[in-house]
């Protein structure tokens, strides 16, 4: 039987409402999050819905809705995504190749320079990059030290210096 | 070792699968990720025990409607959030591609983490402000709309000036308009207030605790209840947000204390001369990177040494042919100040009789060549100032 309170009442609006502006919130960067991971456009709405879904889920048990508890899930969801849909082990190099295809036009170089990076290292690279997340930052979404992040980015950016480097050299030499 | 370029970092940014997602794109997903919010299939794994068998949006825009008969952010909710979230329907999704005012097109300000993350996110209109002294109104009359000016806006589309906000909702806490303003005639109070516009277009303060809060130092953006004086943690975030404290003042030396105690020690006003008057004068200099005051009278001469939160600079002031500044001078000339908690003129070069009160330490310090004794001013309260004090609210400020 349901019992409808004015107590409880109150409660699921603030529930709601905090919902509301958590997605308000963070809406457009977690579905920019996924369409830059996943595979096209649609994927991406399907995995940012799962998110808020989750989201309110969780909400009803007093969570916080930050934009760092947010990315959590969405970290997660994309994960899950992917180990679902992994019919082979090279699914990332796939998902990586069709992701440049898109974006090949622009800077081809960038996408196969970035592919090459060290997993972890990508990651940090892009999260900062492209994400815009700081190094505090990201040391709570990954769960590690603020240094070891930044540690993380030096390398990275040093090694994709290094590959664009030698592009841009190659590129010279065949000309 | 070769390291990223600027070259290059440019070159990831341009690459940067995200940065041609289109509005209708973006709406589409915000559509999708709130509809299982429509649907009972999906109330079920949202996890609702039986208090959530009302269809949840069903009940969201039952809020919208009150909140908009309440005209008021009466909790948290807003106008923004009701724009920026299209429920199925037409008005909301029309919002979302119109150029403006639609959200997305003038994003809103990341909320600042901390404390006041939630209120910030719900109010439209978030407002360092200072309450203006309004003859016409009786005294005794409750707060309502109330003129302010808007030292700068954090959150919202006003414009910095003056305006009117409807504060009625803190009177309880804060117990009448004269404590809303300030019946001292020598500085306005400075807030920090989070409002919510309702439906006659006003703004509103939100009735939420700490909706309004006073701004004590107007240079760290302390805060404190205005009901109870407080302190009220918002967070260092939200504090580096508030910048209204004076350009190109300068440091002085202060003696980390705040205003004087009912009984403080060693209380020292302007030596009094035999014809009643106070006789004493104050001397400032300001540099391009510290200042010193002094002040002197028939007796004594000390180094002014000032509460925390005090600085100093040059404005232009009016001055009578004596160079005095006055009400009735008649020519602008640059004067030293000094500048209370509050960033207004607590002292001016020249000034006499100031009512200097506080203690003598036993230390000494250098100020325009000479060293003398440190005299510890302490004003009479916060915020006070001798100088604001015989010149009204409105007049002058640095």
């Amino acid at each position: 039987m349901s019992l409808q309170t004015p107590l409880g009442e109150r409660v699921e609006l603030e529930r709601q409402k905090r919902f509301m502006a958590a997605h308000a919130a963070c809406h457009d960067r977690i579905y920019r999050y996924f369409r830059r991971r996943a595979e096209n456009a649609s994927t991406a709405e399907d995995l940012c819905a799962e998110v808020f879904r989750i989201a309110w889920e969780k909400s009803g048990h007093g969570e916080e809705l930050s934009a760092m508890f947010l990315f959590g899930v969405a970290q997660n969801v994309l994960r899950n995504h992917l180990r679902s849909a992994a019919r082979s082990a090279n699914l990332m190099l796939q998902l990586q190749l069709e992701r440049t295809g898109q974006a090949r036009d622009a800077d081809g170089s960038v996408h196969e320079a970035l592919a090459r990076l060290k997993p972890d290292e990508r990651e940090v690279l892009l999260l900062t990059y492209w994400d815009g997340f700081s190094s505090s930052e990201l040391s709570d979404l990954l769960n590690t030290t603020a240094t070891a992040i930044r540690m993380r980015l030096h390398r990275a950016r040093k090694a994709l210096g290094r590959l664009l480097q030698a592009e841009q050299e190659s590129e010279e030499y065949q000309r | 070792m070769k390291d990223l370029s600027a070259a290059d970092e440019q070159r990831i940014l341009s690459a940067d699968p995200a940065a041609n997602v289109t509005e209708p794109e973006l709406a589409r997903s915000r559509s999708r990720s709130l509809a299982f919010m429509e649907s009972d299939a999906t109330h079920i794994f949202a996890g609702g025990p039986e208090s959530y068998s009302r269809p949840p949006a069903r009940r969201w825009r039952a809020a919208g409607a009150f909140l908009a008969a309440a005209a008021v952010a009466a909790a948290v909710l807003t106008a923004n959030f009701l724009q920026a979230v299209p429920v199925e329907t037409p008005a909301a999704t029309e919002s979302v591609s119109a150029p403006s005012p639609a959200p997305t097109s003038a994003p809103a300000p990341t909320p600042p983490a901390g404390p006041f993350h939630d209120l910030f996110l719900s109010a439209d209109e978030v407002l360092v402000l200072e309450a203006l002294p309004n003859a016409a109104r009786n005294l005794r009359a409750g707060l309502g709309v109330e003129p302010v000016n808007v030292r700068q806006v954090l959150k919202g589309d006003l414009t910095p000036g003056e305006t009117a906000v409807d504060v009625a909702s803190a009177e309880e806490g804060i117990n009448g308009s004269l404590l809303w303003r300030d019946s001292r005639n020598e500085a306005p109070f400075t807030y920090l207030g989070f409002f919510a516009r309702g439906a006659d277009g006003g703004l509103h303060l939100i009735e939420a605790p700490h909706a309004l809060l006073q701004i004590q130092n107007i240079r760290t953006a302390a805060t404190v209840d205005p009901a109870t004086d407080e302190p009220v943690e918002i967070g260092a975030d939200l504090q580096s947000r508030i910048n209204v404290a004076p350009v190109g003042d300068v440091p002085v030396a202060t003696h980390g204390g705040g205003s004087l105690a009912a009984s403080a020690p060693d209380r020292i006003l302007g030596t009094q001369a035999a014809d009643g008057q106070r006789d004493g004068e104050v001397r400032g200099y300001v540099a391009a990177s510290e200042a010193c005051f002094t002040f002197s009278n028939s007796t004594e001469k000390v180094y002014l040494r000032w509460p925390a939160g005090f600085t100093a600079k040059v404005t232009p002031l009016m001055v009578d042919a004596e160079g005095h500044v006055s009400y009735f001078g008649t020519t602008l000339a640059n004067r030293a100040v000094i500048l209370n908690e509050w960033g207004f003129i607590y002292m001016a070069d020249l000034d006499t009789r100031p009512l200097v009160q506080g203690e003598l330490s036993m230390e000494t310090a250098s100020c325009g060549g000479e060293t003398l004794p440190v005299f510890d001013v302490w004003p009479e309260r916060a915020g006070g100032s001798p100088f604001q004090k015989g010149r009204g609210v409105a007049l002058p400020t640095p």
